[in-house]
């Protein structure tokens, strides 16, 4: 539910990163910040229980500059990935214009991601959307742990566990190291920008 | 002069005899101004203006009235205390007529003029130019306030002069609220004049005799 | 599920927003939806809050405060309201989908915001009402 503001010639667009926790859904967020700390006026705002998981979200606000003529503010939101966390998940999920879903590429967690993309589809729901129509892009991350002899599920197969039917843009990444997290942000903003100007016409 | 002194004396006893022959409620707490006053006769007065600063319900407007009214008897004979009752009444018969179109500052106005009325009434030792002091700063707040809200009135007087089309579309959304502000100012001022003679009758004495 | 409002009905809510409450005030008060999207915002010109990010807490908290009321078995908890030593933070819900809040400080009377944020809450659902009915 992007809100557009004519009077403004503003668009406010909500993307969000779901996933299974401890993904590193936040650090791709705290990447973004650092990375791009001069564009980004405000604070990133963040509620984290002390053991600094993530409670409710994480907020990151941050303006791309004008297309067609619009100005448009990214909000970039992460959910909390504790399965405990599900009706705050479910809230931050409202009105959400474009997903990344971030993929934990070791192995012990091949499972929670799948479980996790099922709680995704059904969230969605939740709100009348289908995980198959809105802007979706996945990351896999944590591809840097393999240097340190970490065992990781491999792209065949989490491309088999969690693309085959939805068939979207996926991406191997690593959000502490910065690896293609700009990548993974840049095509859900054009995906989920060319999305809702068609929406528009 | 003497009766005067009667007046005083008369309001003490009656005073004392309330105190008396009061019904028994929760003894409040003697804090050191009001050692001697057993039943606080604003208690009423302070839980209606606590629920009006949380919500103005058409009930709360009632209970102020309601409490202006007993209490403008109970100190019918405190010439300060009296008028600063009026002055409460007034207000929140404005807040009353009002609700939302009421000027913010009426509400300041309440909160303040209750807060020295609870002073006068429980600060024991107040001289009698104490007293006219506090009351003549909330007059002069009354006239600030006055002053604020009379600009509106020009403007709906100007409304009635132009065309009836335009004044007909005026009149659906702006007239109920002006008349109704119209009727409390008048009666606010109805209400004051008197009061604002006498104080200024007595704060020319009180500087003669200086 | 994109909507967008006429640049009509935005200059309208500004107007009931400057008029009715920052002219009465109020420091600051916007307009969101339950995403967390600012729909309208006023201020009085003297502060520069970053609204974005109060906006998307705002919906998170109103959110939750609303599932909570749920478990307990309440619809919706009437008043949401929080008190600070100067400024205070007061939310409205209008229909289902968004929330007016204010931000004002204690020279304010919360009965008199409350009565002022009820008839805002009334101006406003109506112009809203014509994204429905256009």
């Amino acid at each position: 539910m992007a809100f557009i503001n004519p009077k403004k010639k503003e668009v406010q667009v909500k993307i969000v990163y779901y996933g299974p926790g401890r993904g590193g859904k936040t650090t791709n967020l705290e990447f973004i910040y650092k990375k791009f700390s001069n564009r980004v006026k405000t604070e990133m705002v963040t509620i984290k229980t002390h053991g600094d998981r993530t409670l409710f979200f994480d907020f990151l606000p941050f303006d791309i500059g004008k297309v067609n003529g619009y100005d448009v503010k990214i909000q970039l939101y992460t959910v909390p990935g504790q399965v405990k966390y599900n009706a705050t998940r479910r809230l931050v999920l409202r009105g959400v214009d474009g997903i990344v879903f971030v993929a934990d590429s070791m192995m012990v967690r091949r499972e929670k991601n799948i479980l996790s993309i099922k709680n995704l589809q059904e969230d969605l729901a939740n709100y009348k959307k289908s995980i198959f129509k809105i802007p979706l892009v996945l990351q896999y991350n944590k591809v840097d742990l393999s240097e340190q002899g970490i065992p990781l599920t491999s792209v065949e197969t989490l491309q088999k566990d969690l693309n085959s039917q939805l068939k979207t843009s996926a991406f191997e990444a690593s959000a502490l190291k910065g690896t293609n997290v700009v990548t993974t942000m840049k095509k859900i903003i054009s995906m989920t920008i060319a999305t809702i100007v068609k929406e528009l016409k | 002069m003497p009766q005067n002194t009667d007046d005083a004396l008369v309001n003490e006893i009656d005073g004392r005899l309330d105190d008396l022959f009061a019904e028994d409620k929760t003894p409040k707490k003697a804090d050191e101004e009001s050692s001697d006053i057993k039943e606080y006769p604003l208690k009423e007065l302070k839980a209606v203006i606590l629920s009006i600063d949380w919500e103005i319900t058409d009930d709360a407007m009632k209970r102020l009235a309601d409490q202006v009214v007993g209490l403008k008897k109970r100190y019918k004979d405190d010439r300060i205390v009296f008028m600063l009752i009026q002055l409460l009444g007034s207000i929140g018969e404005h807040i009353r007529i009002n609700k939302g179109k009421s000027h913010p500052d009426s509400f300041k106005f309440l909160n303040s003029l209750f807060k020295k009325l609870d002073k006068v009434v429980r600060t024991k030792g107040l001289t009698e130019s104490e007293k006219k002091k506090i009351l003549s700063v909330e007059v002069n707040k009354y006239k600030v306030l006055k002053d604020k809200l009379l600009p509106r009135k020009p403007v709906a007087e100007k409304g009635k002069q132009v065309k009836p089309a335009a004044k007909a579309k005026a009149e659906k959304a702006d007239v109920l609220p002006i008349e109704a502000f119209a009727n409390a100012m008048d009666q606010i001022r109805q209400l004051i004049r008197s009061e604002f003679k006498a104080l200024r009758d007595e704060l020319r004495s009180g500087k003669e005799r200086k | 599920m994109s909507y967008t409002l006429g640049q009509e009905q935005l200059d309208r809510m500004e107007d009931i927003l400057q008029e009715h409450l920052v002219d009465i005030g109020v420091r600051c008060v916007f307009l969101i939806d339950m995403a967390g999207n600012i729909i309208a915002n006023k201020d009085n010109g003297k502060i520069k809050h970053d609204v974005y990010s109060l906006a998307a807490l705002a919906a998170g908290n109103f959110g939750a405060v609303s599932a909570m009321a749920k478990i307990i078995g309440e619809g919706e908890f009437s008043l949401l309201f929080h008190k600070g030593k100067k400024e205070n933070i007061h939310f409205n819900k209008i229909e289902a989908d968004f929330l007016l809040i204010t931000i004002f400080s204690n020279e304010i009377s919360l009965g008199f915001l409350r009565l002022k944020v009820g008839e805002v809450a009334e101006m406003i659902k109506k112009v809203l009402s014509e994204i429905n009915t256009p």
